[in-house]
């Protein structure tokens, strides 16, 4: 590989762990409003939940059934119908993480809702 | 000049199979290796064939992968074919521009790969309509970079042994 090359990768790896640092967010407040996280199914707002209470959400998903399951303000998938178990993989979820919880499979996506009054 | 013509096709032939093969086994047993990230073991055949046959021909490469592999995994024309194709296309315009400047096929493997992750980020960007997903980018960017490299040494391995096999 050429020195310029080798220069654009490194550039390139810093942005993102710049951005993966930014991501984490780490000037969020702790008074702000209440966060609410939605569902969504094909694009529509199916469902939302406080993540501050504690429950299980099922959801019906284009190639089966999903869990959405809320303990302690985070929230994971479980029980999923889908080949890739890429959702569930991506394991227990805050309000702090920006990455929505995706299952392409099921076109479902859980995310973090703007702050509600 | 049939000679060459037949062979041209059979390699063709030969590494679209392959790509589809390879596309089939990671999509099956080895599937992501974190959130979405996947090595792209099809990557291999897109460098090895825009080497030896050209840019032309790794395009139809390619193309045949995803709509063959897609066609045999049932997911043709769902969310995860043009999520797929939206990463082919961006990958094979990187493959091409990296080919035209000359960049080394260490270069060109982590770029196409990026190029992969930010074509696939934007399908779903798209398809969902929502620009929340660009967090994803991040991950995928940094893991491509290791992805691509891994997939670039591989084709540099295979090449060195194939070298013989180039049409002139």
């Amino acid at each position: 590989m050429k020195k310029k090359e080798i220069y654009i990768l490194i550039a390139i790896a810093v942005l993102s762990v710049i951005a993966l640092l930014f991501m984490k967010n780490p000037f969020r407040k702790p008074e702000e409003p209440k966060t609410m996280v939605g569902i969504f199914y094909r694009d529509k707002l199916i469902h939302t939940f406080d993540p501050d209470e504690d429950a299980v959400y099922h959801v019906q998903g284009s190639y089966g059934t999903l869990d959405v399951e809320v303990k302690d303000s985070k929230w994971h998938v479980t029980n999923e119908q889908c080949p890739n178990h890429i959702c569930a993989g991506m394991g227990w979820v805050t309000v702090d993480d920006l990455l929505p919880i995706t299952c392409m499979p099921n076109e479902v996506y859980i995310m973090v809702l703007e702050t509600a009054e | 000049m049939t000679i060459n013509r037949t062979r041209h096709f059979v390699y063709l032939t030969l590494l679209s199979a392959m790509a589809i093969t390879l596309n089939l086994i990671e999509s099956i047993y080895i599937g992501p290796i974190f959130l979405t990230l996947r090595i792209g073991l099809a990557n291999i055949i897109a460098l090895i064939t825009i080497r030896i046959l050209g840019v032309r021909d790794m395009i139809i490469v390619n193309v045949m992968r995803v709509m063959i592999g897609n066609l045999l995994r049932g997911t043709i024309f769902g969310s995860t074919f043009w999520i797929a194709f939206g990463g082919v296309l961006l990958s094979s315009i990187a493959l091409i521009i990296m080919n035209r400047m000359g960049s080394s096929l260490m270069f060109t493997s982590i770029m196409s790969s990026i190029a992969h992750s930010l074509g696939q980020v934007f399908v779903v960007m798209m398809f969902y309509n929502q620009p929340a997903f660009a967090a994803i980018l991040p991950y995928m960017l940094l893991g491509s970079i290791p992805m691509g490299f891994l997939t670039g040494y591989t084709a540099k391995l295979v090449l060195d042994r194939i070298k013989p096999l180039k049409i002139k």
